[in-house]
């Protein structure tokens, strides 16, 4: 039996939406300490210190998915920080609990598409041979779960040969009919993507455009990405491979995601 | 009329995308999973499944009338008709039946007998009163609502809990025909 993917589609999208709706709405009680915070410090230090230490926070916190270094980036930082000043704890504090919501956003997500991932493998997986290189597992991923998926193959598979694996998709199929409204680089563009009514009219004489980003937008955009990298986390695993797996879409409908296997025996 | 709704449902099938539906039935199942986890009672997710059903039903109504290419609706029962003939055939590749229609054309009900949401799917006890698929009600209630119909959805049979069949009853609250703008 089959079903339509948009309906598909809309689910992941509005399944995305909800959970970072709830995390935002349970962690709310931290939301007023957080303006007042925000109001002390930037009255009372230079903002332009403020601004460096946050930039470098985030960029940390999506690079590396694991608590356990995020904690210890924390008390490393605490340390630092009650040498030079105490009045420098309540940023951290505020820090923290801003990082707090992101990893729970992405747990979330991922275990959604974890999930997804492990029994679709489980399910293609029951009738093929068995797998002797981890090859032929990272192309069982790349070819047979994403047609299952997304209807065609990853366009390119590549490898530095020390357990970096990198997926490419020309043409992502979750992320192609999100737009960006109200928003002024957009009137910059020579093409956009829309809703699915243009698409339909364009389906027969253009190809896929793609599009460059500002950061805020890629921001946005990450938070599509943690399902995708669930599925792939989840294939990998129910086929014995434990790895890591980050997304990063930087023209719009192309994505590259990156699995980082642990534990080589 | 309801040959050319068919007629409708089927071309609009053929020109859609698909995917397997066990994809489809283990994706919402984690969806809910997901949800289950926030709430504790079943009528809380229930609640948060139609929201979001609504929020879907807003962003899909554009690509139903874009692929599907009915023409307006001239009574409430043209409504039912084609949410049944054409809609659900083209999301759900199923066949569904509007039955049981009140005395003056406000109310019917929607039968699914065959429902890709439910597949391989089983309630524990704890989640007995969940309607699993409410997500459509809210679907159904969020695209008639664009088109400034106000109705009132609610799952009345769902063979997850031990019924024959799906059930919907969709029930006319009003038409706000002041503000609607034609849509081809």
């Amino acid at each position: 039996m089959s079903v339509s993917y948009s309906l598909l589609e809309q689910i992941i999208f509005e399944s995305v939406h909800y959970v970072i709706r709830t995390v935002h709405s349970q962690s709310k009680v931290l939301d007023p300490e957080e303006t007042n915070l925000r109001v002390k410090i930037a009255t009372r230090f230079n903002e332009k210190e403020e601004k460096k230490k946050k930039e470098k926070d985030i960029e940390k916190d999506k690079e590396k998915k694991n608590e356990n270094e995020n904690q210890k980036e924390n008390q490393q930082e605490t340390v630092g920080n009650k040498k030079k000043d105490q009045e420098n704890v309540p940023q951290l504090e505020f820090i923290s609990s801003k990082t707090d919501i992101e990893r729970n956003i992405i747990n979330r997500l991922e275990i959604i598409g974890y999930r997804l991932g492990e029994r679709t493998a489980e399910r293609i997986a029951k009738n093929k041979p068995r797998f002797q290189e981890e090859v032929e597992k990272m192309r069982f991923v790349a070819k047979d779960i994403w047609t299952e998926l997304f209807g065609k193959m990853v366009n390119n598979l590549r490898t530095n040969h020390q357990g970096k694996w990198m997926f490419q998709d020309d043409d992502f199929k979750l992320i192609r009919n999100i737009s960006f409204t109200l928003s002024e680089e957009l009137q910059n563009l020579n093409h956009q993507q829309n809703t699915r009514k243009n698409q339909q009219k364009q389906k027969q004489t253009t190809t896929t455009t793609n599009i460059t980003m500002t950061e805020s937008q890629k921001q946005i955009l990450q938070s599509y990405l943690y399902i995708p990298c669930g599925i792939i986390r989840g294939a990998l695993s129910a086929i014995g491979v434990e790895c890591t797996v980050t997304g990063i879409c930087e023209q719009l409908p192309a994505c590259v995601f990156t699995a980082k296997i642990i534990n080589k025996k | 009329m309801s040959k050319l709704y068919t007629k409708l449902g089927e071309s609009a099938w053929t020109k859609v995308d698909k995917i397997n539906s066990e994809i489809f039935t283990l994706t919402y199942g984690e969806v809910v999973n997901s949800l289950i986890q926030d709430y504790e009672t079943s009528e809380e997710v229930n609640v948060q499944l139609d929201e979001m059903g609504y929020s879907i039903g807003i962003r899909m109504i554009d690509e139903f009338l874009a692929i599907s290419e009915v023409e307006q609706c001239k009574s409430f029962r043209d409504t039912g008709e084609i949410l049944a003939k054409v809609a659900c055939k083209m999301y759900l590749g199923v066949d569904a039946v509007c039955k049981y229609w009140a005395e003056d054309d406000s109310a019917f009900t929607l039968e699914l007998k065959k429902n890709p949401f439910v597949d391989f799917v089983e309630l524990p006890q704890k989640y007995k009163d969940l309607w699993y698929c409410n997500i459509i009600c809210g679907i159904i209630r969020g695209s008639l609502e664009t088109l400034q119909i106000s109705v009132d959805v609610k799952y009345q049979k769902c063979v997850l809990r031990g019924h024959n069949t799906n059930e919907i009853r969709v029930a006319l609250k009003s038409i706000n025909k002041e503000n609607s703008s034609k849509k081809n």
